[in-house]
């Protein structure tokens, strides 16, 4: 089931919240139960074959999770039994995800021949699997306190993050569907998760979907494209992608809030950040603290570990030698934005995707290391100047690696590079009311407050976020002004929603 | 929970209130605009569907209606026939639509003197999403057609029309209201497109041009899109047609014969290039189909004994004729029609295919069409 789709604004949400909060009256167990129920009914709305294998894996991980935390007292039993049921999640996404466009690589690359049929993605798998994951080795590392099976059911399945994300924490959520609150209607909660649930609903429906058009033709076709065309395509699509990705992260933190839950933030205008560091810890930011936590952590660490062993220097001077600097900083990074890639799928273009990121994050590390402190106290236009060329130089960067990441291949993705150096021409056929609207969503990227800072005072996502201006001090009230606008765009969003497409994450 | 509560639940509740109002009448003034106001922001096509409905609704059809789908639509130009003749067939047209249509007519006090249905065998056997997004979006098929189907569709078990998705995304019951009572979600895309008001130009030329030539919009060539309008059909695939569509269509021929009006069958012309073309056992039986309905029903006629097939060149896409195409089929049809007042039955003795009758004939007009 889609957010952006009537049977669920209409029917699905009125029934879950009215359902949510009447059996919570017969207890909170009844309550995580409907919750659980409804998340469930939402996951196989869309496809019911794909409901057993998520209540298989929630099982087996819930079951795995309760034999790692008793094999505590035989810490190399705990960690095998860790290792077998990772084990177990990885190869369930490689088989969903990976496993035959691997084979079909084998077969018509190497020429090894591995028969496989296309297998069609269960929704949301690498989601849960990876929160899953995390649970394991939380469990494993005597962080999870709360274990009970029905919340840690409700953890996994609560519909809002479950097709999409955020890639939530137990630490953060358990605590929460424990707590006594959570389970008593509160005006003011659905007051503002319904207004933040229209806002990422009108970004979706109304800034979102109207671009998709041309960006299709155009990646279908990347040969036929100018200079213009091709940078122009580009650019539509990095501004699709950053409207979907909004609105869907507005609306899943909408809906948490109307059942009294908080989620973490998973985008906080990406666009306006002044460096990739920066980028990456503003777009899809659990996916980001997932992999720094369970991956590039660690790996650092065992770099460390490693340098410390063999005698060379772990401090931040040792850092800024090449030696130090490649080991300590450029590996992880790498390996890291290489699976941040295939994370997003298995084609080579994904791959290069993260790599391409990789390489820009280890030149931005680089540059923050090797050259050292900024000029203090430049002049405030100087500061301006450099603040807007800083975030234009990341957005272009953004822009060269979403190729990667929209191309339906590598030869498109390479097709598409060409055009935008201009090697098919440059014609210029872009009409005015198109460049207009660009325009428009470029004046909503950079120049408005995000749906946090609107909402940030009534606290609606776990993640605090910075003020935007003190100039223009846009922050919602309970006011008639405020529920008319967003009227308005429900009003909008409903009449636009006709025939919208599912959202662009769900594909990963 | 949220850290602040700082807001009174009065105020709180005076907001939702008003939120609510506001997407009332946003939604409210928005359902007005479309449905008064829709050839000001629609896509030409519903200007011809709304010339047509005008022709029925002002009982002006002549001696010979035709009604069909697009090919027909596209076939026929009623100037070239000696009688006076109303091209009546719709985009996306099936027997279910034009059954209603046929109705339509049938209250005029002055009926045709003779009926044309032509549909391609494709539109027998599905339910297009058009039903909704066209004939009922455009307001030419009501809630108590549309629930008219929706019950026949029960009574004979046919899941196929609950099944149907147009372009707002929902089917069933729910699609069926939204449709049928203009919700104006439908015409969202044609809105933006428009700019709210930007085709009121275009659509009244279209409309006083598609009167004029009594229901005939000419159909313009379209780049890369040579399989367009033709239904893909495998050449292991049978001809089926479903059961709502086969009931229409005989409650249309029922109704005909119950008015004393001589029906002919037309088929209009297949493309050398589709797939539909080549599919002989498919063909045959959906002649053998159509020959079925012609003894049943004894003012049922077929024009025809098989498709008639021509060149691509006298075609815009893979399905549709071109105003030269149609231009020779309509002499054509003229013809025929002249002779079966003479013969006054034919029997399936209009074969456009006939080398005399047809590719000679199609050559000389053609010709005298280029001339």
């Amino acid at each position: 089931m889609l957010f952006n789709s009537y049977v669920f604004i209409a029917f699905f949400l009125p029934v879950a919240l009215a359902g949510f909060f009447a059996s919570a009256r017969l207890g909170r167990a009844s309550a995580a139960a409907w919750l659980v129920m409804a998340s469930l009914v939402f996951y196989a709305w869309w496809n019911p074959a794909f409901l057993p294998i998520l209540i298989a894996s929630i099982l087996i991980n819930y079951g795995m999770s309760e034999i790692v935390a008793k094999s505590g007292h035989r810490p190399a039993l705990q960690s095998a039994l860790l290792a077998l049921a990772v084990g177990l999640n990885l190869l369930a996404l490689f088989y969903y995800k990976y496993f035959f466009e691997v084979a079909k690589f084998l077969t018509q690359g190497v020429g090894f021949e591995v028969h496989a049929d296309p297998i069609l993605l269960p929704l949301g798998i690498s989601f849960f699997t990876f929160t899953q994951i995390g649970y394991l080795i939380d469990v494993k590392q005597g962080v999870a306190k709360e274990r009970g099976f029905l919340n840690y059911v409700l953890f996994v399945t609560f519909f809002p993050h479950l097709i999409a994300g955020p890639i939530l924490h137990h630490r953060e959520m358990m605590p929460q569907f424990a707590e006594k609150l959570t389970y008593r209607f509160s005006l003011i909660n659905f007051s503002v998760g319904l207004t933040i649930f229209v806002m990422g609903l009108f970004k979706k429906t109304v800034l979102a979907d109207p671009l998709g058009g041309d960006i299709t033709a155009g990646f279908n076709m990347p040969g036929d494209l100018s200079f213009f065309g091709a940078w122009w395509v580009a650019i539509r699509y990095s501004m699709q992608l950053y409207f979907d990705f909004s609105g869907y992260s507005d609306m899943a933190i909408g809906l948490a809030c109307m059942f009294n839950v908080r989620f973490p933030l998973n985008f906080n205008s990406p666009f306006k950040s002044q460096n990739i560091i920066e980028y990456w810890q503003r777009w899809h930011m659990t996916l980001t603290r997932y992999l720094n936590q369970y991956l590039y952590n660690p790996m650092a660490l065992a770099v460390v570990r490693w340098r410390s062993e063999h005698g060379f220097g772990t401090k931040r001077a040792n850092q800024k030698t090449l030696g130090g600097f490649l080991s300590m900083t450029a590996l992880p990074t790498l390996m890291t934005m290489a699976l941040i890639g295939l994370w997003h799928g298995a084609g080579f273009q994904f791959l290069l995707f993260g790599l391409l990121h990789g390489v820009y994050l280890t030149i931005n590390h680089a540059v923050r290391i090797f050259r050292g402190a900024a000029p203090e106290n430049p002049s405030p236009r100087a500061a301006r100047l450099s603040r807007i060329l800083n975030i234009a130089a990341t957005y272009i960067a953004v822009v060269v690696g979403l190729v990667l990441f929209r191309s339906r291949s590598l030869e498109g993705a390479i097709t598409m590079y060409q055009s935008m150096l201009g090697l098919h021409g440059f014609a210029f056929s872009i009409g005015k009311a198109e460049i207009i609207w660009v325009l428009v969503l470029a004046t909503i990227i950079w120049g408005c407050p995000n749906v946090q800072q609107i909402m940030g005072k009534f606290g609606p996502a776990l993640t605090k976020v910075e003020a935007f201006s003190k100039r223009l001090p846009l922050i919602w009230r309970a006011d008639a002004s405020w529920a008319c606008a967003v009227g308005v765009m429900l009003a909008i969003s409903l009449m636009a929603m006709g025939g919208t497409s599912e959202f662009m994450y769900f594909q990963f | 929970m949220l850290a602040q509560d700082d807001i009174g639940r009065k105020a709180l509740l005076s907001y939702l209130a008003t939120f609510l109002v506001c997407v009332a009448v946003v939604l409210g003034i928005s359902w007005l605009y479309t449905s008064t106001q829709r050839s000001r922001f629609m896509e030409t096509g519903y200007a011809v569907w709304d010339a047509k409905r005008t022709m029925v609704s002002n009982c002006d059809v002549g001696q010979v209606a035709v009604f069909g789908d697009s090919r027909a639509d596209s076939a026929l130009i009623p100037d070239r026939l000696k009688k006076v003749a109303t091209n009546l067939a719709v985009a996306g047209g099936t027997p279910i639509e034009n059954f209603f249509f046929v109705k339509s007519v049938l209250a005029c006090e002055s009926k045709p003197a003779i009926v044309m249905l032509s549909f391609n065998p494709g539109a027998f056997e599905i339910i297009q999403p058009w039903l909704w997004d066209n004939s009922v979006g455009y307001g030419a098929l009501g809630w108590q057609e549309v629930s008219e189907i929706r019950h026949e569709a029960e009574r004979l078990k046919d899941a196929s029309y609950l099944a149907v998705t147009p372009k707002l995304g929902i089917d069933g019951i729910f699609r069926d209201a939204a449709y049928s009572h203009g919700f104006p979600g439908i015409y969202f895309n044609s809105l933006l497109e428009s700019r709210l008001m930007g085709k009121t130009a275009m659509n009244r030329q279209k409309f006083d041009e598609v009167v004029m030539a009594r229901g005939y919009p000419s159909y313009r060539r379209v780049a890369q899109v040579a399989g367009a309008g033709a239904t893909k059909v495998q050449e292991t695939a049978r001809f089926t047609p479903l059961p709502i569509q086969q009931s229409y269509f005989e409650a249309t021929l029922a109704l005909l014969d119950r008015a004393g009006i001589t029906t002919y069958f037309l088929i209009t012309p297949y493309n050398t290039t589709n797939v539909n073309t080549h599919n002989q056992p498919y063909n045959a039986a959906y002649m053998a189909y159509l020959h079925r309905l012609d003894a049943k029903y004894p003012r049922f006629q077929l024009l025809q004994s098989k498709p008639p097939v021509w060149e691509q060149a006298m075609f815009v896409d893979g399905a549709h004729l071109s105003q030269e195409g149609a231009n020779v089929f309509s002499r054509l049809l003229d013809r025929c029609i002249e002779g079966a007042a003479e013969n006054a039955n034919l029997g399936g003795g209009c074969n456009f295919d006939h080398p005399d009758q047809s590719a000679k004939v199609v050559e000389l007009l053609v010709a005298k069409a280029k001339k």
